[in-house]
């Protein structure tokens, strides 16, 4: 695969990075793992385009883009992977975040944003445009003709990371229509179930790339946050693929505060995606001065965890319950 | 042999149906008459507690265990929130939600600036809220609540009481809903 993305030299100042410790979703499964994954990844702000220079492949023609001060050369405009448009029925709930989060970001040619358009992705059987790389048309889908493109090869697993990355932090109650063949309402599982399939099945056969990992970097120094489908590729299995529904579990990793726990479980990690990694806990109104509490040394029943975060001030509350077993 | 069993079989259900036709009118009016007798007796129930009249004097619900609203309706002071106030359960409850931090897993959060939110950790549902300051008549101006991302339109948040831990709050919505009582970490 062609290194989509060979060369940004960063200017500018970097945004402000939030340290989380681990992986604040581990152990979640379900729509659970989504709200978390959504909560923990998000943008910490917004990367401005003059912040990027440098050299990208672009997969549609096969050519390389030279950017200098965020700015494009003749003929290329920025835009999305995941169409923003598809997210008009919603202005007010992400704004312009959902059309400038770098991970959704690519110069297009202006064939592409003219072919391409808000189309979503699916094979094409009477192509309108084609070259040898993609093209775009009408569709076939249970025996209905629509409108769709087909991407080339060297895209199909970042575009099916970036699936992942919007449809996880950026849900939708409500589509464009034409946004419906690919998402979903529901919070989980956010992608449809034609989308999952191919986007899931697209994710093993292109795996993440060195050029996906630098964008990873990039984006955590510009606007504070990483791919987590780039950093775990295997929770992709767990929200839609193979293991769908499962815990995600990092072995080795704190787990996400739950509800219940059993009494043979040997730790309660203090840390959740809704809470700030510095917050400093009580349990049962006692200081603890680690980040996890025994289990087996706090004994059955409820008990009270209460903490407050120096960062962001908030304080919080909340009961968990230890149960035989 | 397998032939003869499934005539035997045939045979035996054909006989239980005749027996059963046999008994069933029997049957049937035992039952008009029982049903008859349960319909009487839970009229007469009713219209029993009926006559009282205006119960001035109620013995309030236990805090929590219904899904709302969230005080009751008293015919002569509007609605009453005694029982509510006197929880001090946190908890965000009404028109069908049942967040209370008794239940195990349900983190309440609150930042110096008025926002706080209600989360289930097990599912990831929550409710996000701003609590801005109360006026004489106890509305709390420009608040706001959102469950799960969807602000609640026409929501109108009072203060019902606040102490240096907690607030209690009324969430009135547009009926049919019934509205939350929001009881959050100050």
């Amino acid at each position: 695969m062609r290194l989509l993305v060979s060369l940004l030299l960063i200017t500018g100042t970097s945004a402000p990075f939030q340290t989380d410790a681990g992986v604040p979703f581990n152990c979640l499964g379900g729509e659970a793992l989504m709200r978390g994954i959504s909560r923990a990844c998000r943008p910490v702000t917004l990367a401005a385009f003059e912040s990027l220079d440098g050299s990208v492949d672009d997969p549609f023609n096969g050519a390389q883009v030279m950017i200098s001060d965020g700015k494009l050369p003749d003929g290329y405009q920025w835009g999305n992977l995941v169409s923003a448009r598809w997210w008009r029925m919603v202005p007010d709930l992400y704004g312009d975040t959902v059309g400038r989060d770098l991970y959704n970001l690519l110069p297009l040619g202006s064939d592409v944003e003219k072919w391409r358009a808000d189309r979503p992705v699916g094979e094409v059987v009477t192509p309108s445009y084609s070259n040898a790389l993609w093209s775009a048309g009408l569709g076939l889908l249970g025996g209905e003709e629509f409108e769709c493109y087909w991407p080339p090869e060297a895209l199909k697993g970042r575009l099916a990371r970036a699936y992942f990355y919007m449809s996880t932090l950026y849900h939708a109650d409500v589509w464009a229509p034409e946004a419906y063949l690919m998402m979903s309402s529901e919070t989980w599982p956010g992608l449809s179930g034609y989308a999952a399939g191919m986007l899931v099945d697209w994710h093993r056969s292109w795996p993440v790339g060195a050029d996906e990992i630098r964008l990873n970097e990039l984006g955590e120094r510009l606007q504070g946050n990483r791919n987590p489908f780039v950093d775990y590729p295997e929770l992709a299995e767990y929200l839609w693929g193979a293991r769908k529904g499962e815990n995600f579990e990092i072995e080795g990793e704190p787990k996400a505060l739950k509800g219940t726990y059993r009494l043979s479980e040997e730790r309660i990690d203090l840390c959740s995606p809704y809470i700030p990694a510095d917050a400093v806990w009580t349990v049962d109104g006692l200081a603890v001065d680690s980040s996890w509490a025994k289990t087996s040394a706090l004994g059955l029943g409820a008990h009270r965890l209460d903490y407050s975060s120096a960062s962001t001030g908030e304080r919080g509350r909340l009961t968990i319950n230890i149960v035989e077993g | 042999m397998k032939a003869h069993g499934r005539i035997e079989s045939v045979f035996l259900l054909l006989a239980d149906r005749r027996v059963c036709r046999r008994l069933l009118p029997g049957v049937e009016m035992f039952f008009r008459n029982l049903c008859c007798l349960l319909v009487a007796i839970v009229l007469l129930t009713a219209c029993d507690k009926g006559s009282d009249g205006v119960r001035r004097t109620d013995t309030p619900d236990p805090p929590g265990s219904g899904e709302g609203p969230v005080g009751r309706p008293d015919p002569e002071q509007g609605w009453n929130f005694t029982a509510e106030t006197a929880d001090g359960c946190l908890r965000f409850e009404g028109s069908g939600m049942r967040l209370r931090i008794d239940r195990g897993g349900v983190l309440f959060k609150s930042l110096p600036d008025g926002h706080g939110a209600v989360i289930d950790l097990d599912s990831g549902h929550r409710v996000d809220y701003f609590i801005g300051e109360a006026g004489s008549d106890s509305v709390c101006r420009q608040s706001w609540v959102s469950i799960d991302g969807q602000r609640l339109e026409g929501a109108t948040v009072r203060m019902k009481k606040q102490t240096a831990e907690a607030v209690w709050c009324h969430v009135d919505v547009a009926r049919p809903q019934n509205g939350y009582m929001l009881v959050g970490l100050r």
